[in-house]
């Protein structure tokens, strides 16, 4: 009876501890010896910590391996194809810097690939001019984090994108910086997956860019300078909050176009200072909640395909269009929301506004159908029939109205979050926003 | 001498303007595509029409040219030109009803209707690698990227 409760005492002990005590640590100079070599002869879940720069064309990754960086650890594709091609199951790269992949039009060639497996995690690297950085497909419950990764400035058309993902499940992407890319972070067939706290400027095309993916969330993610900030097309159920959409500027530039998205949540998201804050073309039971559109050229553009819409709670402030459509939006609800341009009264001061406000100026619907009459913005005559329009309305959609209109902005938007109001609107730029200044509640 | 020499340079100024109204040109990293307001990057996928008026419509893909046409858009009739991007020399345009066509998913184009076009039936075979459909012609190319 001892014998066989000592038997099983061992085993678990060989089961728990076995694996941990096996497990070899390679100590690798690049000078001195080879990384492909130690691969070869290291056992499933060792760990190699390079030192030097590692110069050997494409290093293949087919066992479960922990690759650390030590001291200025460098790896260099040498321009020959992939710098480091993963395909083995629990593979971890942390701390090295990645450079060099060969560049083609007709391969993907990137700084790490990883193909077919799951739990990749890719931490603390950076990865410096690299046609993808990273690049995975079919691969689940991968972890990439905290990469910082820069593209060529110089050579902008031929950068592909910084964190590719295709064909996978349940992908972490957290704090990574990236620039210079043509998407900072591109999904396509991308589902269950979080995207939080990262950082894309300066990217061709996209900071992030969704394609056929679906019940993913993006968070607290700060998109500035990009050619469009995020691009959220043909997908279903997105999350959408608490981002940052800054200077996305340019005729085709948005802080986030939809395009074809259904069920989507965008809660929380604040977008300054882009020519449009939110595109949408093609989008039903869409949720926009507790947004601040502040000093855009224009807050958001509807298309008239959008269908059960739900705009609720936004503050708009200080933009040059508030709202613009190229046709009526009946199916939609606009309730609820803080708009500067506001000119009616509370007398039952119960917060909301007693006469619906129409944001649809005479002028917004000029400009959608004729975009040169663009010319004649803030002229006295535009403000007077705008002023006209507003009295005795003609043109604007009837359900273009929000019949509950906010006397103040909510105190949760405009003193909450991370950046303060305060932080992202040059003092006494607009009159609201001096207004809110003073409001002695708002300690943003 | 000097005015006859204005008048030339005023002469082929406005010739080079004519000219670019039949052409389209695709400024990249700025155009947006007229079908799927993707900005336009990818310098081996993307198309452009023009109109007898003179007016242009980029793509970033064949795909998008080939539905936003079929979608009534732009009149047939009314497009002069139709180019596409020649995918062994990115960037250049060529007429696509003259180009030759591969159709497969090794040809990963922004809007994913992953026709790679090519100036001669030769490149056209050279990119052939796995079990791309092709060489296809423009019409035929219209009618798998219609459906």
């Amino acid at each position: 009876m001892t014998v066989v409760r000592y038997k099983v005492l061992s085993l678990l002990i060989a089961l728990v501890v076995g694996p941990a005590t096996n497990a070899r640590t390679w100590m690798l100079h690049a000078d001195k010896g080879s990384l492909k070599a130690t691969i070869d002869r290291a056992a499933p879940g060792d760990t190699i910590v390079i030192s030097g720069t590692v110069l050997e064309g494409t290093v293949v990754v087919a066992k479960p391996l922990v690759l650390l960086g030590g001291h200025e650890a460098v790896i260099d594709g040498g321009a020959e194809g992939d710098v480091l091609d993963v395909t083995a199951d629990d593979v971890t790269v942390r701390g090295i810097h990645i450079r060099n992949p060969r560049h083609s039009d007709l391969d993907d060639l990137a700084g790490i690939k990883v193909r077919s497996c799951r739990g990749v995690v890719i931490m603390g690297n950076t990865f410096h001019r690299c046609f993808f950085a990273m690049h995975l497909s079919g691969v689940r419950d991968a972890v990439v984090a905290g990469n910082t990764v820069i593209g060529d400035p110089d050579d902008l058309d031929h950068m592909a994108n910084g964190i590719h993902l295709w064909k996978c499940s349940n992908a972490t992407i957290q704090n990574n910086a990236i620039r210079h890319h043509r998407d900072g972070i591109y999904f396509e067939f991308v589902t269950d997956s979080r995207i939080v706290h990262n950082t894309a400027v300066h990217n061709q095309r996209y900071g992030l860019h969704f394609m056929f993916s679906h019940r993913d969330v993006y968070e607290d993610n700060h998109f500035e300078d990009n050619g469009a900030g995020v691009a959220v097309m043909y997908s279903k159920v997105i999350t959408m909050r608490r981002n940052t959409f800054r200077a996305n500027r340019g005729a085709s530039a948005y802080g986030l176009l939809l395009k074809e998205i259904n069920d989507g949540r965008i809660e929380g998201n604040r977008f300054t200072d882009n020519t449009t804050g939110i595109m949408v073309d093609g989008c039903n039971r869409v949720r926009v909640e507790n947004n601040m559109f502040g000093l855009n050229g224009w807050a958001l553009r509807l298309f008239a395909n959008a269908f059960a819409c739900t705009l609720t709670g936004n503050v708009f402030s200080g933009n040059t269009f508030d709202v613009s459509t190229n046709g009526s939006l009946e199916h939609n609800t606009l309730v609820g929301n803080y708009w500067d341009r506001y000119t009616g009264y509370d007398l039952d001061r119960d917060g909301h506004g007693d006469v619906p406000h129409r944001p649809l100026g005479f002028f917004t619907l000029l400009v959608e159908r004729m975009p040169y009459a663009m010319v004649f913005s803030r002229s006295l005559f535009v403000s007077l029939l705008d002023r006209a329009e507003r009295l005795i309305p003609s043109l604007s959609p009837g359900s273009m109205k929000d019949d509950e209109p906010l006397m103040r902005p909510p105190n949760k938007i405009a003193c909450g979050g991370r950046a303060g109001w305060s932080t992202l609107v040059p003092i006494g730029l607009h009159a609201s926003c001096a207004r809110w200044h003073r409001d002695p509640t708002c300690h943003g | 001498m000097r005015r006859s020499l204005l008048l030339l340079l005023t002469l082929v100024t406005f010739g080079s303007f004519s000219c670019s109204q039949v052409d389209p040109t695709i400024d990249f990293g700025r155009s947006e595509c007229a079908h799927c307001r993707m900005n336009v990057v990818d310098r081996q996928f993307a198309a452009a029409i023009s109109t007898n008026k003179g007016r242009q419509y980029v793509f970033d893909d064949v795909s998008c040219m080939v539905r936003f046409v079929e979608a009534g858009n732009v009149a047939e009739e009314q497009v002069a030109a139709w180019r596409v991007c020649d995918h062994s020399a990115p960037g250049v345009l060529i007429d696509a009803t003259t180009a030759f066509y591969l159709h497969g998913p090794a040809f990963r184009s922004p809007m994913r209707g992953d026709v790679a076009a090519f100036l001669t039936e030769d490149q056209c075979r050279k990119a052939q690698v796995g079990s791309e459909d092709g060489p296809l012609d423009w019409t035929a190319v219209r009618t798998t990227l219609a459906k």
